[in-house]
């Protein structure tokens, strides 16, 4: 089964995807924050990131009010962690100290809504908002992973592996023998749009593509 | 056979470590590149490198003259190309699209290594570590090939972290005494699962916190290598 994604749809005005949105404890882009914030079902932050919430939106703090904040709050301030918690936003202390903030944040998120579980198997990623920017990259991060490509400048094919049909085993993007960065998509003829970028993995494999922002 | 390192010792004016030093195209820490400079016995720059070692050295370009620049030479200004190899430094194309630029310039590194006879303790790269998502795990993957082109530690620096990835099949000591440590330190399985005891952590692996004993010693797993950062 196939699954398909439009990684930057969610960027989009005019996107589609129905999204739930987690902030974490680093600077926020203003942009970013404001379309996906408006199109989010659900929203949360992970403690301190509700300290950049704060000061982001300062002026409307009242109209930016997460869902949940949760963490260990080491990182929230006390007048921040009041002001949210005045305002009726739900706080969620999860002090395990094996988790990361951000896991403990989104276990509580999945509980909220439909868990979807990234599976093996293919996947089908459009590329065609118009903020693609100009590289993209498939990371083993974890470990090694049998993987075949369509819709990238350079693919992973059966043939590129050296594999025959028979040669399923031979294990391709690993740390140490190949990693797939600074890789783009297949280039398509002017006014056309691009390919969507398949991908099939045997294990999980992490894909990254840069943003374009305008006046880049 | 342990393997014995201080990882920051390249830092401290004071420090011991013979080293060589490859920048890379980021944003430079001056601190950083003075302290390693002078200590430096060969110098690189993986092309738009050149860039910021030119625009940070400014004043006194000619006093901080690399010995060889080496990449693709798509990111190096004509100008800081043409000063450069104005003033005699090696420029070595290197068109190879497989390989990142430092990939390439720390073969080089090691080539020139060999052929001086240098006696060197570790690599030192200033950069590496932040920009792009895809690029900082080109450099990561840059470490994995490191470990069968030297048996020199590569250790990358930028801002606030370092990084070193640890030879598989061995003991480390690591010496974190400079006065220089931060308040964290990790050891990430990049690559595949390591089976992995320390020391000298607060939250130490152990062969209890991971459920072995000492007959579990033997899984099938094939030990890997684990990224150290920390500054």
């Amino acid at each position: 089964m196939e699954k398909e994604l439009t990684p930057l749809d969610c960027l989009l005005p005019s996107g589609t995807l129905r999204i739930c949105l987690i902030i974490l404890n680093q600077p926020l882009d203003k942009d970013y924050l404001h379309i996906l914030w408006r199109k989010a079902l659900l929203r949360a932050c992970a403690d301190g990131a509700a300290n950049h919430l704060y000061n982001i939106t300062a002026g409307e703090c009242g109209s930016f009010l997460p869902d949940y904040i949760s963490g260990d709050f080491d990182s929230i301030t006390a007048e921040v962690k009041a002001f949210y918690a005045d305002k009726g936003c739900k706080l969620i202390e999860t002090a395990n100290q094996d988790l990361t903030d951000f896991t403990k944040c989104l276990a509580i998120m999945v509980e909220e809504i439909q868990n979807r579980k990234l599976q093996q198997g293919s996947h089908r990623l459009g590329v065609n908002t118009g903020l693609e920017g100009d590289w993209c990259s498939l990371i083993p991060v974890g470990g090694p992973c049998q993987t075949i490509t369509t819709g990238l400048k350079w693919n992973l094919t059966a043939v590129s592996q050296g594999l025959t049909p028979e040669d399923k085993d031979n294990e391709v993007l690993q740390f140490g023998k190949l990693v797939s960065t600074s890789n783009t998509y297949e280039p398509v003829e002017p006014g056309h749009p691009k390919n969507p970028v398949t991908v099939i993995t045997d294990q999980p494999l992490l894909w990254s593509m840069g943003i374009h922002k305008n006046g880049d």
